[in-house]
């Protein structure tokens, strides 16, 4: 079978579930599971003959060349070891998971995980790139939370799961940047190079950061301490999937890393110094707190805790001591470990508690369970002939040999303590008197109840298991040492070493596990001081983190004016440092040659003033003239430069601005906008100074900056000569600023008359919904208001609705509005003027039009000027009567048939094999008046009716009595 | 040198502008209107296609729009980094038509929102393309002005005072813009980009040079919405209704990012390195600010608004880094967020659609999601995605910009931003099992009916496509990032030699 097929097989199945899950029968798919990934298993078992020598299998597809990533899979006696493991106790675990699930969406959802974690996890230990195995390691960190929070209704189960996750995810990314640094130190990310550059990577800078980096992220996955806390956390999970994920595979993925890197990196300082103290301390809070605990479950975990630190510890000896009883008690602990966890699931199956103290006497009624769990705990505390004692005795070998008598006391006592475990484990559950608990419950029940029996199914897989130690143990040479015999070099294993210093320490251990075990009446009753908890660890942790967060979070407090200062204050220093840091003034000279200089000196001068007055008069309408003036004053300035063109443009936008807003200076009542001066003078002095000194900031810069901008006038060539001399060549208009606009910068007018467009379409929907209801309200409460004030209504406030109903108030609401919209200029001359102004209007506006190329003015002014004559008529005759007698006008039509007449005029062209917006010019056609008709004409008038449409627009919606009474 | 003017990327403009013009012109009609959203969208979206395969095959294209010489008349210039984003920008905003039409939220109806939809689309897209500095200031105006509209109508009653907010600072910010421009033209005397490039690389330094240098960075820095000029952003994208949020959140905010790599790696490329250094920093700031602000803020819309913030602070790393390596991974980066954060976006509005007060607030939504097994997966495989585990696409993003921060030997940063990796988790997944796993409240009355999924469906299998088959835009990406390194590529292209 093809290697890469492998791991791909899992990923497969679980999309064939998808899809047919539901519509087969339960035990196919029970059996359908387990048979392929055994399987898998028996395809990978044909392996060992080709890896047992040292070599590796390889296979690579390149998958993203330029980052150095490819699917590649190197399969050498490690890997073998670790995807057998996985491949055989998933089988295992899919056969037990098929009679433990009771609800098949449960079931379904189970085998989903189970297959993609097995994927990931062979994907993990085949890899033979880097970032393949990181994808491996994350998919395993996934199934795992999602497996943790299986029962998601549980908040427990969530909070497990997702501290799971946040402690492997989090060494994740730690092992991602150590992967990263060492590919980039190696200069490739495939281990078949890596493995051979011992000497290259012990010497590269990067060499401690990798080594720390791959370090946090092993530790994570493999629970080591100081985050060893996830692991008892995660027992929120399925039984199958702690047996699978927590205890066999999965939380080795930490220890598969180190030693598939202890070639290159195992005999330097710092793998020994971390790993052996790491190791050791996990090792002994391991097998401690496991006592400390009453859930079978928790028990289990904390000893796995101490196991994995065992491996940790093992891997960090000197001389690759440590490897060979490493890898046998991996395989050990996967079968030992894994058959208590599943019988604690049985047992939990059939009893309804997994709690300690609510178990016992289950050993008659449990014969066979009792017996296989009898054996898998006999493994575990290092009984022979199984094969943990080989385990156990290879340890305390290697530590013999390897290292300090300190770290040797702490694997006996450790070791002694996992006696202790197993002792409980067995005794508790099987042999001890039932709890009154129990008993009690029996009571209740009835004698036949009490007990589920559980079926075959439940334990076979288990007794598979503690078969497997015994056989592991006693057909050592067949079935173990081919796994590991690149290990072992010349040597081979021995279940038997003869009376040494190893055994002598077992027989300590077991003997002082049995007496802890008879004593713990006594112990159990000491009051030990509680330890602070990795949990509350973790959330201590978040919760500073959030803190932090929260003082952020202060920053967004909604204030504008906070917001602008920060921005202007940051644009004032960079601009201080950077952008005029360089500026010199070389020669500034004032000269008023001209009348025309002083009319522009007097202009400034207004300018200046006009602009503080409307700062300084606090009545909105005069600040609004003010402003006005100011903007004339521009205007008046351009038109001296000569440049009739912008002043015709900044006259008719500002009179049209402030028209605008004094209609709707209008509109806001006389009260909200003296509480806006109240607010903007009322605030503190302090406020006052700091506003006037970030103004005054900004004024000193842009004034520095124009300065700059006028003293460097460049005197290189400039595009807009090249615009002067080809306007009238090129495009016909004598006008250049019309030739730029319509011609060489079509397209930004085209733009630009959209973004007037939309802003016309945003006033308009802004402005005409209102809530609904609101303006009535609004409006009857004026009513009520006054009807008050003359005393013929009722002061309560829970009659409006009744008086609202009365025809009188209706009346009366009617006439509100009515005034409202006829205008206090309504007068017969004013009305007559306005029907003068607006035909006339419109005729100056088509000579824009037509004139646009050669004379100031252009779409742009003639829509403005067509727009202002319509605001006379709102002005003057109100907005009912304006809107009934311009009923022919349509602005949002009139938008957007200008935007698509402009565009069009552009397209049109592209027909003709031309480029977008190129001007066509009619030259045969002989026009009266002077006129030239070219395309441009076109776009004018695309021009014109979008800007009609958008001042129509804007003035008739603000106009609009009721619905801005109602903002 | 390439003088055919390709058609297409007129297409990817005013398609989208000439729809906004034809759909008020048939306002009444809501169907007409979706129906040419649609076509504009779709049609917008092929040519950002094409215009990118043009660019692979023939180099940068120029158009010169009423045919004038360079540099004397507009010119669009989509290079292979424009095509990109171009294409990144094209995809999110037929997502979120698309989206709209499924779309329960009274604003849709509205006859103005399709109309102001495809102008801010076009706006976006001629922004990606543009070869002339002003023609981008008046593309960005369309699509604030836009947006700002879009924000105001939205149905969150908020939305009108953010967009007041935003209209302001969005001012301002268009100030900073124009007033950059004005320091370029007073000293250069030309506004096309490749022109002001070649000045800008013969060595001259004329006094208004820096402060066009600051002016235009700090103009993007507002537009993309990165510290200190983000205040903004959390209140502005937060009340949008959902389709122009999924717009706004993952494409408008990569304008400010086209533009500071224009500014790093087209025109001040002599001063480049001390914009990078304050992009770094800036983007550290946001990660961290960003990040955290995600974490605890009390609703899912605007945890992602945050969020963006934050991930805006990887692409910067990537362009403060400035290696090529750690530029293909800031634009891998730019080009996966976009399509993460949109359908995120989406999902989360889906989900608040069926609450009955339309709340997207933490403490409402509780179990909201427990029976749409759709928006579940969808949900998940977008918060895995941006936090960047594999084989999705942000895990693509991930590696690239490690691999770039390694490269360009700059370790403080790149340790903290992959620390900060795990918050982006922590707030995702925490979300995830709020609105998924936790068993909603019961006097929760969840409405049957919400907005189609259809639309996110879509930009998630493009993440998952392009988590699995991420050659492609990581060789394109290196590619785009060959050319930027090479600003006479660029210049020769659109000036000749």
């Amino acid at each position: 079978m093809n290697l890469a097929l492998i791991s791909a097989i899992p990923f497969a199945l679980t999309l064939v579930l998808l899809v047919t899950a539901t519509r087969v029968p339960k035990a196919i798919l029970v059996w359908g599971i387990t048979l392929m990934v055994a399987l898998l298993f028996g395809a990978l078992v044909g392996y060992v003959d080709a890896t047992r020598s040292g070599e590796a299998l390889t296979f690579s597809i390149p998958w993203i060349t330029s980052l150095k990533l490819s699917y590649s899979i190197y399969l050498d006696s490690l890997a073998l070891l670790f995807a057998l493991l996985v491949t055989g106790i998933g089988a295992l675990i899919a056969l037990y998971a098929g009679y433990y699930f009771e609800k098949s969406t449960d079931l379904i959802r189970f085998y989903q995980l189970l297959l993609i974690f097995t994927g990931g996890m062979l994907g993990l230990v085949m890899a033979g790139n880097l970032f393949t195995l990181f994808i491996g390691w994350e998919i395993t960190s996934i199934s795992s939370f999602f497996l943790i929070g299986f029962k998601g209704d549980n908040p427990e189960a969530r909070r497990g799961a997702l501290q799971a996750l946040v402690i492997t995810a989090g060494g994740g990314l730690a092992l991602l940047l150590g992967l990263a640094l060492l590919g980039s130190a190696v200069g490739s990310f495939e281990w078949v190079d890596i493995l051979n550059q011992r000497e290259l990577l012990q010497h590269h800078p990067f060499f401690s950061a990798i080594a720390i980096f791959i370090f946090i992220g092993c530790f994570s996955k493999s629970a080591q301490f100081p985050v060893h806390f996830w692991l008892p956390g995660a027992m929120t999970a399925p039984t199958p999937a702690s047996a699978y994920l927590h205890s066999a595979t999965m939380v080795k993925a930490g220890i598969y890393l180190l030693l598939r890197l202890y070639p290159v990196m195992g005999d330097s300082l710092i793998w020994q110094n971390t790993l052996i103290p790491i190791g050791l301390i996990t090792m002994a809070i391991g097998a401690f707190f496991a006592l400390r605990n009453t859930d079978l479950k928790a028990c289990l975990a904390y000893s796995t805790v101490s196991q994995l630190g065992a491996f940790v510890a093992l891997i960090g000896l000197p001389h690759g001591e440590g490897l060979v009883a490493a890898l046998v008690g991996i395989v050990a602990h996967a079968m030992y470990k894994g058959a208590l966890f599943l019988i604690a699931g049985t047992v939990e199956h059939s009893v309804g508690s997994r709690d300690l103290s609510d178990l016992g006497g289950l050993g008659k009624s449990l014969r066979p369970l009792a017996l296989i769990t009898v054996l898998a705990a006999a493994s575990m505390a290092g009984l022979p002939p199984l094969l943990g004692f080989v385990a156990k005795e290879g340890m305390l070998e290697a530590f013999l040999h390897g290292s300090s008598n300190f770290a040797v006391g702490v694997v006996t006592l450790s070791a002694l303590l996992t006696v202790t475990m197993a002792a409980v484990l067995v005794w508790d559950v099987f042999f001890r008197p039932r709890s009154a608990a129990l008993q009690h419950h029996e009571e209740a029940h009835g004698h036949e109840h009490h007990l589920h029996l559980p079926g075959w199914g439940l334990q076979i897989s288990p007794a598979v298991m503690a078969a497997g130690s015994i056989l592991g143990g006693l057909l050592l040479i067949p079935l173990i040492q081919p796994l590991v015999q690149p290990y072992l070099g010349e040597s081979s294993l021995k279940l038997w070493h003869g009376f040494n210093t190893a055994f002598l320490l077992s027989l300590i251990a077991v003997g002082g596990g049995l007496m802890i075990f008879g004593l713990r009446r006594q112990w159990q009753g000491w009051n030990l001081p509680t330890l602070p908890r990795g949990r509350d660890l973790y959330d201590g942790v978040i919760r500073g983190v959030e803190k932090v967060a929260d003082v952020l979070l202060l920053s967004q407090g909604g204030k504008l004016r906070y917001y602008l200062a920060a921005i202007i204050v940051t644009v004032i220093l960079l601009m201080a440092t950077a952008g005029l840091s360089g500026l010199h003034f070389a020669s500034l000279s004032i000269q008023m040659n001209s009348s025309a200089d002083f009319l522009k000196a007097t202009l400034l001068i207004l300018t200046i003033g006009a602009t503080f007055a409307s700062i300084l008069f606090k009545r909105h309408l005069i600040a609004a003239l003010a402003l006005g003036v100011a903007g004339y004053s521009v205007g008046g300035l351009f038109l001296l430069e000569p440049a009739p063109d912008v002043a015709l443009v900044q006259f008719l936008v500002e009179t049209m601005g402030t028209v605008l807003v004094m209609i709707m200076l209008g509109k806001i009542s006389a009260n909200e906008r003296q509480q806006v001066i109240k607010n903007l003078w009322g605030q503190t002095r302090a406020g006052v100074f700091r506003d006037a000194l970030i103004a005054t900031l900004v004024g000193v810069g842009v004034g520095l900056f124009s300065l700059a901008a006028v003293l460097n006038r460049p005197t290189r060539i400039s595009i807009t000569e090249w615009h002067i001399s080809h306007a009238e060549k090129a495009v016909g208009a004598t006008d250049i600023v019309a030739a730029i606009v319509t011609d060489f910068r079509g397209m930004d007018t085209i733009i630009e008359i959209t973004v007037f467009g939309m802003a016309a379409l945003g006033v308009l929907t802004l402005l005409s919904t209102p809530e609904p209801g609101r303006t009535i309200q609004f409006m009857a409460g004026q009513v009520l208001q006054r009807l008050r004030s003359r005393g013929t209504a009722s002061t309560a406030p829970t009659a409006a609705e009744k008086e609202l109903a009365d025809p009188a108030i209706q009346r009366e609401i009617a006439a509100l509005l009515a005034e409202r919209s006829v205008s206090i200029l309504s007068s017969p001359m004013t009305r007559a003027a306005a029907n003068l102004l607006l035909p006339f209007a419109l005729l100056v506006s088509i000579s824009h039009i037509a004139y646009g190329a050669g004379a100031p003015g252009d779409g742009f002014t003639a829509g403005v000027v067509s727009g202002l004559g319509i605001a006379v008529w709102y002005v003057v005759f109100g907005y009912d009567q304006a809107k009934r007698r311009l009923r022919w006008l349509h602005p949002v039509r009139l938008i957007g048939a200008g935007i698509g007449l402009a565009i069009l005029n552009a397209v049109v062209p592209l027909l003709f094999g031309q480029p977008f917006l190129v001007t066509t010019q009619f030259k045969e056609l002989v026009l009266p008046a002077g006129l030239h008709l070219t395309s441009t004409s076109f776009f004018e008038l695309g021009i014109f009716l979008t800007v009609l449409g958008s001042t129509a627009l804007i003035l008739e919606t603000i106009a609009h009595p009721q619905e801005v009474e109602a903002l | 040198m390439n003088t055919f003017n390709n058609p297409l990327i007129l297409g990817a403009i005013f398609l989208p502008i000439g729809g906004a013009a034809l759909s008020l012109l048939l306002a009444q009609n809501r169907t007409y209107q979706h129906f040419i959203g649609l076509l504009s969208g779709i049609g917008a979206w092929l040519s950002t296609l094409g215009v990118l395969y043009f660019n692979l095959t023939q180099g940068p294209q120029v158009y010169r729009l009423g045919g004038w010489e360079t540099p004397y008349g507009i010119i669009l210039v989509p290079d292979l980094i424009g095509s990109i984003f171009g294409l990144m920008a094209s995809t999110v905003v037929l997502g979120g038509i698309i989206y709209a039409l499924g779309c329960k939220d009274k604003c849709v109806t509205y006859p103005v929102f399709m109309p102001l939809f495809l102008c801010m689309a076009g706006g976006l897209h001629g922004a990606m393309y543009t070869g002339d500095i002003f023609t981008l200031f008046v593309f960005i105006e369309l699509m604030v002005m836009s947006s700002v509209v879009l924000v105001a109508i939205s149905d969150n009653r908020l939305g009108v005072e953010a967009a007041i907010k935003y209209l302001l600072i969005s001012a301002l910010g268009t100030l900073f813009l124009l007033v950059g421009i004005a320091a370029i033209y007073a000293t250069f005397g030309t506004l096309n980009l490749a022109d002001i490039a070649r000045k800008l690389a013969s060595g001259e330094r004329p006094l208004l040079a820096q402060a066009a240098a600051v002016m235009l960075m700090c103009a993007f820095l507002l537009k993309s919405a990165i510290f200190p000029f983000h205040f903004w952003q959390p209140d502005f994208h937060t009340t949008a209704p959902t389709p122009v949020h999924a717009v706004l959140s993952s494409v408008v905010v990569k304008v400010g990012i086209l533009g500071l790599i224009r500014l790093t790696n087209l025109l001040f490329t002599a001063e480049a390195p001390l914009i990078r250094s304050l992009l770094l920093v800036l983007g550290l700031i946001g990660i961290f600010f960003g990040s955290l602000a995600a974490l605890r803020t009390y609703d899912a819309k605007r945890m992602l608004a945050y969020s963006t913030f934050g991930q805006i602070g990887f692409i910067l790393l990537g362009i403060g880094w400035g290696t090529p390596a750690a530029l293909v991974g800031a634009v891998v980066y730019a080009f996966n967020h976009a399509l993460i954060k949109s359908s995120l976006l989406m999902i989360t509005g889906a989900i608040s659609s069926r609450m009955p007060t339309k709340s997207a607030k933490l403490a409402d939504i509780g179990g909201v999601g427990k029976t749409l097994t759709l928006a579940n997966i969808l949900y998940l495989l977008g918060g895995l995605a941006l936090a960047g585990v594999p084989p999705l696409n942000g895990f693509i993003s991930k590696v690239t910009l490690i691999q770039g921060g390694i490269d360009a030997h700059s370790f403080l940063p790149l340790i903290l931003a992959v620390g900060a990796g795990l918050i982006t988790l922590l707030y995702m997944i925490r979300t995830w099992q709020l609105m998924f796993q936790q068993p909603p409240a019961p006097e929760l009355k969840v409405k049957p009916k919400g907005d189609q999924l259809f639309a996110p469906l879509m930009l998630i299998s493009l993440c998952v496509l392009l988590g699995i088959f991420a050659a492609p835009l990581v060789d394109v990406a290196t590619d785009a990032v060959t050319q930027l390194n090479d600003s006479q590529i660029y210049i020769t292209s659109v000036l000749g030699h």
